[in-house]
């Protein structure tokens, strides 16, 4: 009796288990198919010369920045971009928005590669200038996001297609070495 | 009894954050100078082979995917990484009562030191409590007469309990070092053991009633020699109107310890690891002096300089070569110097904004240039400034003004920021990458700045440590150029101090006061 009450009970609670399962599950679709990528706008949302949109989305690394003994230290945890997203770009604004420097409007719009070289492309908000902290956490982010990535050795900055001088006190007007931060 | 950790966090610490780039190889010490491993710092995070950590006297068991730690009565689990197999070790130190102190510019090799918590001293005794064993060091100084006592391997708890009497202190006297003077000319009554988690201890001879407590001295003292390897003499080697060098044959095995820094900008110091020290058997060209304090464990050269000048240093073969550059200075005089004050952002360039906006750092920084130029020019000097009012200028056409004047000096005045508001406080001085002239300006400017602006003292850096380029204005600069940063706009105490007269008139009176030690210029020469 108390053996076949134990089993019944079992048998209840896998049932119970595995249509709270196929609900998880069933939830996590519908937010694939209906929920944004991001806040970046689709029409932003493509490496002009990436051609990945219809392969499946690699991982990549989102930075957060901190401040430690007054060294700034850069933390990483992986993301899937969405499919059709670009992973550079979802890398790059996956750390604008950790590292909460820019105004949260502030976006980049494209990345656009010429061999070792990357052009960044921003939305309007981005180009302005910071303190030498935030400068530093913005420019060196962005160059060790970009580290990710074989082959990027280098990258420029532009808002809304035009070049900028600087962000603060690097001037801006020649590309960036990555390795030089 | 032993106590048992399961370290979830280090589990999730472990997989979650990893690395973008490959593993940066950073040596790993039980404590500054003790048995050492290989670590690797990857995506801040310092991780270790865990059969390594037998090398520095820990325990350690691997499981599957776990890793036991032990070290005395605690006992940590934690996970490897997935794919390295490697340990995170911060999680595992701190479970187990230890300190990581990670690597950074100024110590390049990371440690785990014990905690000490307990402090207790007086003139008859004194003692101490650790959360683990710590290395135990004495020895005696003069002038006045006192007992050092250094635990190495040990951080000073914040929280720590200091039960001090007069003429006796304890601070974090290095990075792994917590050190403990009493004076007294006294000794250890039966002598301290070389290692201990904690204990007290009574001074030879008869209970004295305590004395007053002495400030401790000006200069430092030379101590006795100590037997050991023998370092010295410094040996001119090369002589101009600019520039003298020398070179110190170094022990062997001191190379990677040897290091060069500024004490004041007259005065420099060499510190390697213990040695006996040989002075020079004539007198050297630019040096008035040489001091030596040797505590057993490290020896530090101490330099006077006939006045403030820049050097440059580089250990090469087992020998340590440095360069004392003198500044061109002219006349020595500031009156009839032209110099060029920029202040930085304008126009549409706005710079770093307070919190919600109000409060431009290109309005702060022009308050404080006109501040600073009011100041020069009562001095005598004859100021540019590269803007008077609101307008904006391109980067590299400050410089540019400079250089058309053929400027002696090229300031540039900033406000910082921080991505976390009131994280970050303080004034910083910038110079360009390595130049020891620049170096030696911010030097000057900034031991005035932080001793008169009231927010703490950042210290300078080269602008190479945010970009290997350097910042524009000082690049294109071709006189001795600083970028002064002169507090955080993010910062509530830092804004409310910089919007002040008094701060903008302090600092103004640091720049002249710096400028003048930097030329020589009175009775600063001699500092």
């Amino acid at each position: 009796m108390g053996r076949t009450k134990r089993a019944d009970g079992g048998s209840r609670l896998y049932l119970a288990i595995i249509v709270v399962g196929l609900a998880v599950l069933a939830a996590i679709a519908a937010y694939v198919q209906l929920a944004p990528a991001t806040k970046v706008p689709d029409a932003i949302r493509r490496t002009e010369s990436s051609g990945q949109a219809t392969q499946p989305p690699k991982e990549v690394r989102v930075l957060t920045p901190r401040y430690e003994d007054g060294n700034l230290r850069f933390e990483s945890k992986p993301i899937r971009p969405e499919r059709g997203e670009d992973p550079m770009l979802a890398a790059i604004n996956g750390f604008l928005a950790e590292a909460k420097v820019a105004p949260a409007e502030a976006k980049c719009r494209s990345a656009r590669r010429e061999g070792d070289l990357v052009v960044l492309d921003f939305t309007a908000p981005f180009g302005q200038t910071y303190g030498a902290e935030d400068e530093q956490t913005l420019l060196g982010g962005i160059a060790k996001t970009l580290a990710q990535f074989p082959g990027v050795k280098r990258f420029r900055i532009t808002v809304e297609g035009r070049p900028i001088e600087t962000l603060g006190n690097i001037e801006l007007t020649e590309p960036l070495a990555i390795s030089d931060f | 009894m032993r106590r048992l950790l399961v370290l979830i966090a280090a589990g999730i610490a472990a997989h979650a954050p990893a690395a973008l780039e490959p593993d940066w190889p950073v040596r790993l010490a039980l404590f500054q100078g003790g048995p050492e491993i290989q670590a690797f710092e990857r995506g801040g995070e310092l991780l270790v082979r865990p059969e390594d950590l037998r090398v520095l006297g820990l325990g350690v068991q691997v499981d599957g995917a776990m890793a036991e730690v032990t070290r005395g009565d605690s006992r940590v689990r934690a996970p490897l990484h997935p794919r390295t197999s490697k340990l995170a070790i911060e999680p595992v130190a701190q479970a187990l009562g230890l300190q990581l102190r990670k690597p950074s510019a100024e110590a390049p090799q990371a440690a785990l030191l014990a905690t000490v918590t307990r402090i207790f001293a007086d003139a008859n005794g004194f003692g101490f409590e650790s959360s683990h064993p710590v290395q135990v060091r004495s020895f005696q100084l003069r002038d006045p007469s006192r007992l050092v006592v250094d635990l190495k391997g040990a951080k000073l708890s914040p929280s720590a309990s200091l039960e001090l009497g007069p003429g006796t202190r304890a601070s974090q006297h290095q990075s792994d070092t917590v050190r403990l003077v009493v004076e007294t000319d006294r000794t250890v009554k039966g002598g301290l053991p070389e290692t201990a988690t904690g204990g007290a201890w009574m001074l030879s001879g008869p209970e004295e009633p305590a004395a007053e407590p002495t400030p401790p001295p000006a200069n430092p003292e030379t101590s006795p020699p100590v037997a050991g390897p023998k370092v010295g003499p410094i040996v001119p080697i090369r002589s101009s109107p600019r520039e003298e060098s020398f070179e110190l044959r170094l022990p062997p095995g001191s190379s990677a310890k040897a290091t060069i820094e500024r004490l004041a900008p007259d005065r420099l110091a060499i510190r390697l690891p213990a040695a006996e020290w040989v002075p020079p058997e004539a007198a050297l060209p630019a040096i008035r002096s040489a001091e030596t304090e040797n505590d057993g464990t490290a020896l530090r050269i101490a330099l006077n300089l006939e006045r403030p000048m820049g050097v440059r240093s580089v250990v090469e073969g087992g020998v340590l070569r440095f360069t004392l550059v003198r500044p061109e200075v002219g006349d020595g005089k500031l009156a009839g110097k032209v110099v060029v004050v920029d202040a930085g952002h304008g126009g549409q360039d706005s710079g770093a904004k307070a919190p919600g906006g109000g409060v431009l750092e290109k309005d702060l920084n022009l308050a404080m240039a006109l501040e600073i130029a009011d100041q020069l020019t009562r001095q005598g000097a004859d100021v540019i400034l590269t803007r008077a009012s609101d307008v904006f200028l391109p980067l590299r056409e400050r410089s540019e003004i400079a250089n058309r004047a053929n400027a002696s000096f090229f300031i540039s005045v900033h406000v910082n920021s921080n991505r976390v508001a009131n994280s970050r406080s303080g004034t910083t001085v910038f110079h360009h990458k390595d130049d020891p002239i620049g170096q030696l300006l911010a030097d000057c400017i900034q031991r005035e700045i932080g001793g008169r602006s009231g927010l703490p003292n950042l210290g300078t850096w080269s602008d190479g440590k945010i970009y290997a380029s350097g910042f524009a204005v000082l690049r294109y600069a071709k006189m001795p150029a600083v970028l002064l940063e002169l507090g955080f706009i993010n910062h509530a105490t830092d804004l409310r101090r910089i919007r002040t007269d008094d701060f903008r008139k302090r600092v103004a009176s640091a720049v002249v006061e710096g400028l003048k030690v930097f030329l020589g210029d009175g009775q600063n020469q001699a500092r």
